[in-house]
């Protein structure tokens, strides 16, 4: 179980989320929804303990209070794949992935989501197109095995042909038991797939917390 | 030591008199110190670059005993050059450290350091103090001495002319490949980590040879400026890599002048590592004639407050001349600095030479800047310069913490990658060590940082 109670952020003193209660039982898949700005990826950040983002609340995996831990002690349970992530130009892809301790295993995944291998090549997040992004981070998720996944809006950008795959992997991790955190404002994910529990977040506070119907409400968010 | 003393205050004729004559030199060299004299009266500090006005010149110890340079004892804490060394020579681990373990003050007679001598000797190479050089070669000495970095270059090197003592003496005859490094470890009474050091350095026609010079241990300074010249002639098609590793203690001005004369077909690579000191301003420059090469390489670690002016300067003199400047600056910290500067002289009759110079900077949190300047009198000659910052942000920092790494280990995988290439210009034994002593700051800083 993953669990979020009476979490407040701010960044630089600006309160960016309030009073957010939010839990995630294995096998299940919870959708966060909202307007742009609302706190939807401050909130992802958060529970990876961005240093810039000030917080209060608990964040709670199993029986462990992750709330505080470093980063990188969080990433050894959390999966997050960013909605922007930055390109660092100087270390190249291959170099980072053998860094992260990552076999040839890689090559057949860049196969199943044609992503093309001389990237490999390439400064890491490098001169990648918008899909290409969103498709390596779907790819670093399916590396190594984490309790929680978050993928951040991971469906922009992508072909209907890689989100039919990326609805495939949610389901894959679904039956595995594993919590999946989907932060999205696009409905297009979940025809073969429906989320277990639909959160709407406006303005840093959940407003709705419902079942699939709810999605009606976010087209309406759709901006 | 053979000298015990130290001399402070006024810089005058009386002081550099008081030098000549405690280390018994030859009278030619009386001239050349007072030239030095007078051309660091008469010149200023550079009007452009750091701020030098800081360094009192009343207070620096213009003469004093060489420093003791940390030296390891137990094998696995050499150097994986001169662990090479020891073998190529047939010395076992178990004979290293038994004499060498402990028995410092007998280093210079101690039959490791034999060894390494007989071998030098059965070449033909000369291997020892420059200020010892002055006495028993005094003819060759004459021959190059301040003829590659004049006593009126700069106020530095005219102040080094004026007051030096310590540092090396290296010659090799013809056609003889120096096949081990030379280091100023393998021999006690070669310090060449004074204030004040001068390394002569000259390689007859098809020779080679390579210097390493520093450590990886930070080196204590008595005095805060350290002033050093370093010259190399290298004769026709001879070949010298002169190898740098910079660990001042974090008080010192660092204001060397090094710089090689090299004949047809000749080549010098400099390869320095800048870690220590506060101020660092160091041009590694080279002289070209027909068909030479020269390759500069440099990697400077500037970490809190620490300023590094820093890059290379080419005389291109001769036809088919060719060179390569590679400067990169890791800035790490608020108040750090890292500037590239290149200068490039190509001129009238270095026709088809060519010179390729870079100029990068990592920069986590600084300043940097390039200045690249092309002086070009030759038109058949071709030149390009890449300048190029690249930031690692908090941004980057944390997606690569989400990743799995810790601030430390994500600092020394950019770090090391950034320099990746540049290392790969330098033979693998050196490799290794310069890695290593990147590595060890980087801890250091990830520890406190």
């Amino acid at each position: 179980m993953f669990k979020i109670t009476k979490l407040n952020a701010w960044i630089e003193d600006k309160r960016i989320l309030e009073d957010i209660n939010l839990e995630v039982r294995p096998g299940e898949i919870v959708l966060i929804a909202g307007p742009n700005g609302s706190g939807k990826t401050t909130l992802a950040r958060a529970i990876l303990n961005d240093p810039k983002i000030k917080k209060e609340g608990k964040i709670i995996l199993g029986e462990k209070d992750i709330t505080n831990l470093p980063t990188h002690e969080i990433s050894k349970y959390i999966y997050l794949a960013f909605q922007y992530p930055p390109d660092i130009e100087f270390l190249l892809t291959k170099d980072f992935l053998k860094e992260m301790g990552i076999s040839d295993e890689i090559y057949s995944l860049f196969d199943y989501l044609s992503l093309p291998k001389d990237i490999l090549d390439r400064g890491l997040l490098t001169g990648f197109s918008g899909g290409e992004r969103k498709k390596f981070e779907i790819l670093l998720s399916l590396l190594k095995d984490y309790n929680v996944y978050i993928f951040d809006e991971p469906d922009s950008g992508l072909d209907s042909e890689s989100i039919s795959k990326l609805s495939k992997i949610l389901v894959d991790l679904k039956n595995k038991g594993k919590c999946i955190i989907v932060i999205s404002h696009i409905s297009r994910l979940f025809i073969d797939i429906k989320p277990d529990r639909v959160y709407i977040i406006e303005r840093g506070r959940i407003k709705k917390v419902g079942g699939y119907e709810l999605l009606k409400d976010v087209e309406k968010y759709e901006v | 030591m053979k000298y015990e003393r130290v001399l402070r205050g006024d810089l005058n004729e009386d002081l550099i008199g008081k030098i000549h004559s405690i280390l018994e030199e030859p009278e030619w060299l009386l001239e050349y110190r007072l030239k030095g004299l007078e051309y660091f009266k008469k010149l200023r500090n550079p009007d452009w670059g750091p701020n030098l006005s800081e360094i009192d010149f009343k207070k620096i110890a213009y003469f004093a005993s060489p420093l003791i340079v940390p030296r390891p004892v137990r094998w696995e804490e050499l150097p994986e050059f001169i662990k090479e060394v020891y073998i190529k020579l047939g010395l076992t681990k178990e004979y290293v450290e038994r004499y060498l373990g402990g028995a410092v003050l007998q280093f210079d007679s101690s039959p490791v350091f034999k060894k390494v001598r007989e071998y030098l000797e059965s070449l033909g190479v000369i291997f020892m103090p420059l200020s010892e050089a002055v006495k028993d070669y005094s003819g060759l000495i004459k021959k190059y001495f301040s003829k590659i970095v004049s006593y009126s270059d700069n106020k530095y090197a005219a102040l080094n002319t004026a007051v030096w003592s310590g540092g090396i003496f290296i010659y090799v005859p013809k056609n003889v490949k120096v096949d081990i490094p030379l280091h100023a470890y393998f021999r006690i009474n070669l310090e060449n980590v004074g204030q004040f050091e001068r390394t002569l350095i000259v390689v007859e026609e098809n020779s080679e040879v390579t210097y390493v010079e520093g450590c990886s241990a930070p080196i204590l300074s008595a005095s805060p400026l350290h002033a050093a010249v370093v010259e190399a002639y290298v004769h026709k098609n001879a070949k010298v890599n002169y190898i740098t590793l910079q660990n001042w203690s974090k008080n010192v001005y660092n204001l060397p002048t090094k710089r090689a004369f090299v004949e047809e077909g000749g080549k010098i690579n400099w390869i320095s590592v800048e870690l220590g000191g506060k101020v660092s301003m160091l041009y590694p420059s080279a002289i070209l004639k027909d068909n030479a090469v020269a390759e500069i390489y440099g990697i400077s670690f500037a970490k809190k407050n620490q300023i590094f002016d820093t890059g290379g300067k080419l005389y291109l003199n001769g036809k088919n001349a060719r060179g390569i400047i590679n400067s990169i600056g890791i800035v790490m910290d608020e108040g750090s600095k890292v500037t590239h500067r290149i200068d490039v002289f190509i001129n009238k009759g270095s026709k088809n030479s060519k010179v390729f110079s870079s100029c990068r900077s990592l920069l986590i949190n600084g300043e940097t800047e390039s200045f690249p300047r092309f002086h070009v009198e030759e038109e058949d000659s071709y030149y390009n310069n890449e300048s190029k910052t690249d930031i690692l942000d908090e941004e980057r920092f944390f997606y690569l913490e989400a990743r799995g790494f810790d601030r430390s280990r994500a600092l020394r995988m950019a770090v090391l990658g950034y320099f990746e290439d540049l290392l790969d210009k330098v033979p693998d034994i050196y490799k290794l060590e310069i890695k290593r002593v990147v590595e060890v700051d980087i801890e250091k800083y990830g520890s406190v940082g």
